[in-house]
C-alpha cells in the first residue's frame, strides 16, 4: 500500500487515475456534483455516450445546465439501478435493442422507480432523459405519465400540467358535443 | 451564483408547464385514441397538437381523416350515405363501407356496444 508520496507525484497518478477510472462526474445546474458509472451512462444515454466518446467529460464535474439537482439524483440513481438489473452478458444486446423494439412494459424495479416520484419529480425526469437522449428512461417516465391520465377529464389534465382553460363556454359546449362519444365511460 | 442559462422555474408554476411540445406528444402517443379526442378540450394548444398533421403518425387516429367526422345515427336506417366519399351497408352487426368514387368496398366496421350510432 502507498501511503506516503511526493505531492507531484500523486497529482500524476491522480490524473492517471481519472482518465481510466469507471465512473462520470455530472453537475446539476444549481452546482450538485453526482457520480454515475461510465459503462452505465454511455449505454442509457445517447448524450453523454457522445460526451464520453468525445473526451468532453469534465473530471471536475460536467455542466447539465437544463437539468435541476433532484432531477439529475434521479438519472444517476436510474443508470445506477440499471446497471445492477440487466446481468453484463446481457448489455449488448439490451442496449442495440431500446432503438428498435416496440415499448417493453417496464419492469418491477421502473414501475417502482417512477412510482415513488411526486408529480413535478417526474415531469422534470421526463425532460432530464429527453435533454440527455435516454430512450428507456423516456419511454418509461412518458409510461407513467400516461397511466395517471387515462379516464382523467379535461378539468383534471389542466390540473395536472398547469394548463389555463382558454375556450369560451360556446366552444367547449361545441367540442363536447363534437367528441360526445369520447366522453363515455372508459 | 450564475444561473444564466440553466433551469429555472416560476414558483408558482408547476414541472409539467414546461414541457415542450414534443413530450406531450410523446406522452400522448402512449394513450387510447378515446382519450386523447377527449383531451381535444383541455386547451386550444392541446387541440392544435392533437389534430396537427405532423403528429398524426405518432398518435393514434379515429378514421376521421377519411371519413367526415361526425355521429351517425343508424336508426332502422340500413343505408348510410355521405355524398361522394362512401356508403355504408349495415348488416349483421357490421358496418360495410364503400366508396363513393370507385363503388369498391373499402371497409368493413363491427358495430359493437351502441348498434344505433357510430361515430367516423
Amino acid at each position: 500500500m502507498e501511503v506516503d508520496k511526493g505531492k507531484g507525484e500523486a497529482e500524476e497518478t491522480r490524473k492517471v487515475a481519472e482518465a481510466d477510472r469507471d465512473t462520470v462526474t455530472l453537475k446539476s445546474s444549481d452546482g450538485k456534483l453526482f457520480e454515475v458509472s461510465k459503462e452505465a451512462a454511455a449505454r442509457l444515454s445517447t448524450v453523454l455516450a457522445g460526451m464520453i466518446a468525445g473526451g468532453s467529460i469534465d473530471d471536475n464535474g460536467t455542466d447539465l445546465k437544463q437539468i435541476g439537482s433532484e432531477a439529475l439524483e434521479n438519472v444517476v440513481d436510474y443508470c445506477n439501478k440499471h446497471a445492477n438489473s440487466i446481468p453484463s452478458a446481457a448489455l449488448i444486446s439490451s442496449s442495440i435493442s431500446f432503438n428498435t423494439a416496440p415499448f417493453k412494459e417496464p419492469e418491477e424495479w421502473e414501475r417502482k422507480f417512477v412510482d415513488r416520484l411526486s408529480h413535478d419529480a417526474l415531469f422534470d425526469l421526463v425532460e432530464a432523459a429527453n435533454f440527455l437522449g435516454m430512450e428507456r428512461l423516456l419511454d418509461v417516465t412518458c409510461h407513467k405519465i400516461s397511466e395517471m391520465m387515462k379516464g382523467k377529464s379535461p378539468d383534471q389534465i389542466r390540473e395536472v400540467f398547469n394548463i389555463k382553460n382558454d375556450y369560451t363556454k360556446e366552444e367547449l359546449e361545441e367540442i363536447r358535443q363534437e367528441l360526445a362519444w369520447a366522453f363515455y365511460d372508459d | 451564483m450564475d444561473l444564466s442559462g440553466s433551469k429555472k422555474r416560476a414558483s408558482a408554476a408547476t414541472a409539467a408547464a414546461d414541457l415542450t411540445d414534443d413530450l406531450i406528444v410523446e406522452i400522448l402517443s402512449r394513450l387510447p385514441v378515446k382519450s386523447i379526442c377527449r383531451f381535444k378540450c383541455v386547451s386550444r394548444h392541446w387541440r392544435g397538437l392533437i389534430s396537427d398533421p405532423a403528429h398524426r403518425k405518432k398518435l393514434p387516429q379515429t378514421l376521421s381523416g377519411f371519413f367526415y367526422p361526425r355521429y351517425y345515427r343508424l336508426d332502422d336506417a340500413r343505408k348510410m350515405v355521405c355524398p361522394g366519399f362512401w356508403t355504408g351497408y349495415r348488416a349483421a352487426g357490421f358496418l360495410y363501407i364503400y366508396s363513393g368514387v370507385t363503388r369498391k368496398m373499402v371497409g368493413v366496421m363491427r358495430l359493437c356496444q351502441s348498434n344505433q350510432e357510430v361515430y367516423l
